[in-house]
């Protein structure tokens, strides 16, 4: 729900964090050991997700091609040897199903897998293009958004890509008084955040035209709405009306798209809903 | 007139559910609302946030998370007696009902409480809380933090420092940069105490 400066934290490499955590949850599909988590991505890419053109371009390389390597590594979170699985009586390639989504070791297999659903929700055309700008998304179980929410995202840095956190508790910690908040919509978190994303992705930052936009919906707000920062921040706008346009229902973000319409627009239009 | 009559009586039952549905959806995407009562805060509006989370307790006046809520907004405005009040009765609740248990939130009451013990000056009770809710939820960083800043104050200084680094290594799991900016304020004075 918030959009912050990406911490100076140093944290291990995705894949092998994945690999130390996973090794409790493995199970066996087509002779190859294959964890809970590729098991639910290969339920995910069952249920009608078409693959996409880079999934095509890979899949022409042969997998001893250097290439094949580095596009996987460069792409996917969890990487199998095993070119091949079957599901189902079909062969499918493996690297289908690994975007890029960590979990830490305390995070619940329950919570990570609405994660991925969430993950599994936005169109394909819109997760490739967050993949190829490198975001990945990482299921913690703590995270200190603003003002307490359960979700923030991280600007890509000289050091980092671009991450979504997404938490199963978000905490309020102001005045050594606390409030831990359930993450009840992770799906909505997901698209929240994954707006904050396209909105670096399309660089509107700098973009006049959207600045315009915005402006002449802002000017028109009601005055308490006015005050609250939260409606001065574009990135914030525009992460309300894209997780409104990947279908979040809240109060928030019906109050969001009622009052900036044109951003909403705008954002319908970028997306083509 | 019987197939008519079948067909309406679907039509029918077909809206109803598709009435609940809609509901269910609308319902569940909605953030809880204890975040609710965060956001108002966070915006300086804590008589909004009492009149929401009172309203809340109207509804439902058996959940707990609610008085925790209640509390939080009493201690952030120093009405320490009435906060106690609401995590006393949250902690009570989740006692007496089963089906309200949630570690993690009746560690949020143990924590507050701990934390008005801790103005009190009762340090035994704040102590006794703070331990609590670390041991029912281990990810509980602000609760090692406060332990360690109150065993600080009474020169307590090696597990001071054992709290205050448990505590720095969850705020960056959380990458909660604001309270490690807090913690490496602090971890010099013990380090100095330590080393006389």
């Amino acid at each position: 729900m918030t959009e912050e400066k990406k911490p100076e934290i140093e944290s291990p490499p995705v894949l092998s964090k994945l690999e130390k955590s996973e090794i409790s949850n493995d199970a066996v599909i087509g002779g190859a050991r294959k964890s809970e988590h590729q098991l639910m991505f290969l339920d995910a890419r069952a249920e009608g997700n078409q693959e996409s053109p880079s999934d095509l371009s890979l899949k022409a390389l042969n997998p001893e091609d250097p290439q094949y390597a580095s596009l996987i590594a460069n792409r996917f979170e969890i990487v199998d040897n095993t070119p091949k699985s079957i599901k189902n009586g079909e062969l499918k390639p493996l690297y289908d199903y690994s975007p890029l989504i960590s979990k830490d070791n305390e995070v619940s297999i329950d919570f990570y897998r609405k994660v991925v659903e969430a993950w599994f929700s936005l169109p394909e055309i819109e997760r490739n293009e967050l993949i190829g700008a490198g975001v990945i998304v990482r299921c913690k179980e703590v995270v200190n958004g603003e003002k307490g929410t359960p979700a923030a995202f991280f600007h890509a840095t000289k050091s980092n890509g671009p991450e979504i956190h997404i938490g199963a508790t978000g905490t309020d910690t102001q005045s050594a008084v606390s409030i831990f908040n359930e993450n009840r919509d992770v799906s909505g978190s997901l698209k929240h955040e994954a707006g904050h994303a396209f909105f670096d992705i399309f660089d509107l930052a700098h973009d006049t035209n959207f600045s315009k936009l915005f402006y002449r919906d802002f000017l028109k707000l009601p005055k308490d709405m006015k005050n609250d920062p939260q409606y001065k921040n574009q990135s914030h706008v525009f992460a309300e009306c894209y997780a409104f346009v990947r279908g979040r229902q809240s109060d928030r973000v019906n109050l969001v798209k009622e009052h900036f319409r044109e951003v909403r627009k705008f954002v319908e239009k970028k997306f083509e809903k | 007139m019987k197939n008519n009559f079948d067909k309406i009586s679907f039509a029918i039952i077909l809206a109803f559910l598709s009435s609940v549905a809609v509901q269910i959806v609308s319902h569940a995407t909605e953030p809880s609302p204890s975040q609710e009562v965060s956001e108002l805060m966070a915006g300086g509006n804590f008589s909004y946030a009492l009149k929401f989370v009172n309203e809340k307790i109207k509804q439902n006046p058996n959940n707990a998370e609610l008085y925790v809520a209640r509390g939080a907004v009493y201690a952030r405005a120093k009405k320490n007696a009435l906060s106690m009040l609401d995590q006393n009765k949250a902690l009570e609740i989740f006692d007496t009902y089963p089906a309200q248990y949630n570690s993690v939130s009746k560690s949020n009451a143990l924590h507050n409480r701990a934390t008005l013990f801790n103005r009190m000056g009762k340090k035994y009770e704040a102590e006794r809380d703070y331990l609590e809710a670390i041991k029912l939820f281990p990810s509980n960083s602000i609760s090692f933090f406060e332990l360690g800043k109150m065993q600080l104050k009474q020169k307590r200084y090696s597990e001071a420092k054992e709290n205050l680094a448990k505590a720095r290594e969850l705020f960056m799991k959380q990458s909660n940069q604001e309270d490690i900016k807090e913690v490496d304020k602090l971890m010099p004075l013990v380090d100095k105490a330590l080393s006389k």
